[in-house]
Parts: C-alpha cells; sequence; structure tokens
C-alpha cells in the first residue's frame, strides 16, 4: 500500500501501462495514424518541408557564388536523361522477353503497364542506424493509401506504412524491417529482398535464398515479383553488387544495390491503389 | 511558461535532426539530439518532471522515426528515471560527467532499442550492428557538451529552480 503513497512511482507505473498499451496497439496490421499521431504529423510535415526549403535555399545560394548552380542544374538534366533511357531500356527488354514467351507457351496475355501516379515530395528522411523511414508532403485527402508503392523513374523506393490526412510515411526498400517478393530478369530466380542493418548505410540490401546452382552474375537485374501481395510485377529493384555464400554453403546470398539512391531523393511517386 | 519552452527546444531538435541533420552525417551517423537533449534535461530536473519529459520526448520519435508507437518512450521514461534518480544524488557538474553520461546512456537506448525490436518483433541482429552503436554514442556524447552547456545556462538566466544541491562548475 506504501507503494501507492508514492506519487512519482504511481505516475511512472500509469504511464508504463499506457506505453505498454500504446505499443500492442501500434502491431496492429493495416491500421492508418491514430488521432494524435495524425495531428502531430499535420502540425510537423509543413514545419519540416519549410526547413529543408530553407537548407536548400541556402544551399543553392552558396553553390551560386562557387558557380555551382549551372552545373547541379546541368547534372540533374543529364541524370534524368539518363534515368529516362535506362526505363525506356527496360521496358523494351522486358517486352522482348516477354513476347518469347508468350510465343514459346501459344497463350497471349495482355499486361498491364498503366498506373495512376500521385507525385509527392519528400518532407524529411529519418535515417538513422536501424530505420529508413521517408516522410512525405502527401496523404489520405490526396490519395494515398496504405501499402501504397512509392517509386521513382530510379526504380522502387518503399511502401506506404502509415499514412494521415496530409502525410504518408514510407519504409524504405533498404529498411531492415522491409521484404520484397523479387526475381532475377535473365535466370529468373525468385527469392525475397530484404533490408539488412548492416547493408543498409550503404543503400544495399540482400536476397537470399539462391540456389547454389544459379547462374546469377554481379549485375544481373532484380525486380519485383509480384508475388508479395504488395509490390506489383515488374518494378525495378536494383542490380547485383556482390554474391556471397550463406552460413550454411548451401545457398548463394545476394548483395543487392538499389537502383534508387534512397539518401539523396527529393521527390517521388506514389502508384494509386 | 519555462516549461512550455523546454518542449518546444524538444521540438525544434526533433524538426532539425529529421531535415538538417540527414544532410550532415558525423562519423557516419546523424546524432540522435532529441537523446542527447533529453540526458541534459533529465540530469538537472527531478524525477517526476523527468519522467515524463521522456515520455513526450519518446513519443515524438515514435511518430517521426519509428513504426512502433510507445517503444521510445518507454525506454526514455525509464532512463529520465534512472538518470535523474542518480543525478539527483550523486551529480557533479563537470563536463566530462556529462559527456561519459550521455555516451553511456546512449549505448544502453541503442542496446535496449535492439534487443526490445528483436526479442518482440523479430527484427533481426547480429554483433556488427552493435559497432555502429560505438559511433552514434560518441556522436551523441559529443554534441552533449554543447548541448548541457547551453541548457544549463539557460535554467540559470531564467533563474529557474536545479535539482542538483552542488554549484555548478561553470
Amino acid at each position: 500500500m506504501t507503494f501507492f503513497k508514492n506519487k512519482t512511482k504511481v505516475l511512472i507505473l500509469i504511464l508504463t501501462i499506457i506505453l505498454v498499451v500504446l505499443m500492442a496497439i501500434s502491431t496492429l496490421p493495416f491500421k492508418n495514424a491514430g488521432v494524435v499521431s495524425d495531428a502531430f504529423g499535420m502540425v510537423i510535415t509543413p514545419i519540416q518541408k519549410m526547413v529543408v526549403k530553407v537548407i536548400d535555399s541556402t544551399e543553392s545560394f552558396f553553390k551560386y557564388f562557387i558557380d555551382m548552380k549551372n552545373l547541379e542544374r546541368k547534372n540533374n538534366e543529364l541524370k534524368e536523361e539518363i534515368s529516362n533511357l535506362n526505363a525506356d531500356l527496360r521496358d523494351m527488354s522486358d517486352l522482348r522477353n516477354e513476347n518469347e514467351r508468350l510465343r514459346k507457351l501459344l497463350e497471349l496475355k495482355e499486361r498491364n503497364t498503366g498506373y495512376d501516379y500521385i507525385s509527392c515530395e519528400v518532407t524529411s528522411r529519418n535515417f538513422n542506424n536501424w530505420y529508413c523511414i521517408l516522410n512525405l508532403d502527401k496523404g489520405l485527402d490526396d490519395g494515398v493509401g496504405l501499402n501504397s508503392v512509392v517509386v521513382t523513374n530510379d526504380g522502387v523506393v518503399g511502401y506506404v506504412y502509415e499514412a494521415g490526412k496530409n502525410w504518408a510515411k514510407v519504409t524504405g526498400i533498404i529498411d531492415s524491417s522491409s521484404s520484397v517478393a523479387a526475381i532475377c530478369k535473365r535466370t529468373k530466380d525468385k527469392s525475397v529482398v530484404q533490408g539488412d542493418i548492416n547493408l543498409m548505410q550503404n543503400g544495399e540490401c540482400l536476397m537470399p535464398y539462391i540456389p547454389k546452382e544459379s547462374s546469377i552474375v554481379e549485375g544481373d537485374e532484380i525486380y519485383t515479383s509480384g508475388d508479395g501481395g504488395v509490390y506489383p510485377e515488374g518494378l525495378y529493384i536494383g542490380k547485383v553488387e556482390r554474391i556471397l555464400s550463406s552460413s550454411d554453403g548451401m545457398t548463394k546470398e545476394l548483395v543487392i544495390k538499389t537502383g534508387v539512391p534512397i539518401y539523396d531523393i527529393g521527390h517521388v511517386f506514389v502508384i494509386k491503389k | 511558461m519555462k516549461i512550455i519552452k523546454e518542449y518546444l527546444y524538444l521540438f525544434v531538435l526533433l524538426v532539425l535532426q529529421t531535415t538538417f541533420f540527414t544532410r550532415i552525417k558525423i562519423f557516419g551517423v546523424i546524432p540522435n539530439l532529441v537523446l542527447v537533449f533529453s540526458v541534459c534535461f533529465f540530469s538537472v530536473n527531478k524525477v517526476p518532471h523527468s519522467a515524463f519529459f521522456g515520455v513526450v520526448a519518446g513519443l515524438m520519435l515514435d511518430w517521426i522515426v519509428g513504426d512502433k508507437t510507445g517503444l521510445n518512450a518507454i525506454i526514455f521514461l525509464y532512463l529520465g528515471v534512472f538518470v535523474s534518480f542518480v543525478s539527483n544524488r550523486f551529480f557533479y557538474k563537470r563536463l566530462v560527467y556529462i559527456f561519459i553520461l550521455t555516451f553511456l546512456i546512449s549505448a544502453v537506448y541503442n542496446a535496449l532499442f535492439l534487443t526490445l525490436n528483436f526479442y518482440i518483433w523479430g527484427k533481426y541482429i547480429n554483433l556488427k550492428s552493435f559497432i555502429k552503436v560505438f559511433l552514434q554514442c560518441v556522436s551523441d556524447a559529443i554534441f552533449s557538451i554543447a548541448g548541457y552547456f547551453l541548457y544549463v545556462k539557460t535554467k540559470k538566466a531564467l533563474n529557474s529552480a536545479l535539482s542538483f544541491k552542488k554549484e555548478v562548475i561553470f
């Protein structure tokens, strides 16, 4: 009874109970953000957006003085052009492979490549040793839904795991909790691309459980296979950077360098469901 | 009003941590300014206030950074109680103390965070994960020196009561 006479201990006990309940609730799948979380997001997102703009402006100002601004713009234009050309090349290569497969099987399938996109800005990047989370400036009111896939011209960024009225949180594909059903375009080996804490800082992820006899090599391209139910088929993930042997020596593990430079992106597209 | 100002500082540091400091990595890590400021707060305030402040700081981190609401809050709650309790009895106001304290608390925080994620939600970790913890701790400890200096000066300037009995050295 003396325990309950100590107000500090009672306060700590009450706070602990509330927080444990909150943690239990937060593990429920497919939830929208709670009222308080949504309100906090609605307040902080415009502030973060404004701060990022100020930082961007300051950066640009200094770069102008050392004549870097024009060079940067030119560089971005060229990067975007290369990115568009690579995307076109992958589309054509994919269509060619599919055409060959259809001819062999003598079946006709209609391939739907048409998606509706929602353009979003990245307001903040929440990276630490354990997370890769992006905050976007669009939310439920703009058509962004839970489990919506986020992409750029360079490939898959991640998926929306929480959304409020005018904000959304995206788990990056390199986050340690991320798992994407994937396929190697050339060899058709299927597995999952998982985030790895030790590879995250390099913008890489891991694709384990590849058969030892697989002919996969460095430079092979990895795409989503559509098997997981979240990511549609045919989205570019990245290239094989290194091939490792698993700890038991029975399978191969691939280190995948993502196509998207997650630490540098400022603009993404959400695929509307 | 003074209390609201401290929560406002926390909010500003959170915004800076998630915008400005993502562009500048120190030792390859992003400093956890919320943790640094919280440790400074815990070391000079009483236990009930520190506990509540820890919960608010943790919840802010959960809403912005985390995906499990309440995880950071519960860790910060008990860190706040511990640091405040210890500081009220043993604290001697030297910067080297706050440096060591922040280093240790950052190590405990990261270790607890990893362990809870592993045992409750099954997120895979290995020994290499803990190497990054060391760099994070060093980064946070360096920032704590400036943070503590500024915080105590601000408190003294506002004539706010500090919970420890011994005089501040600087």
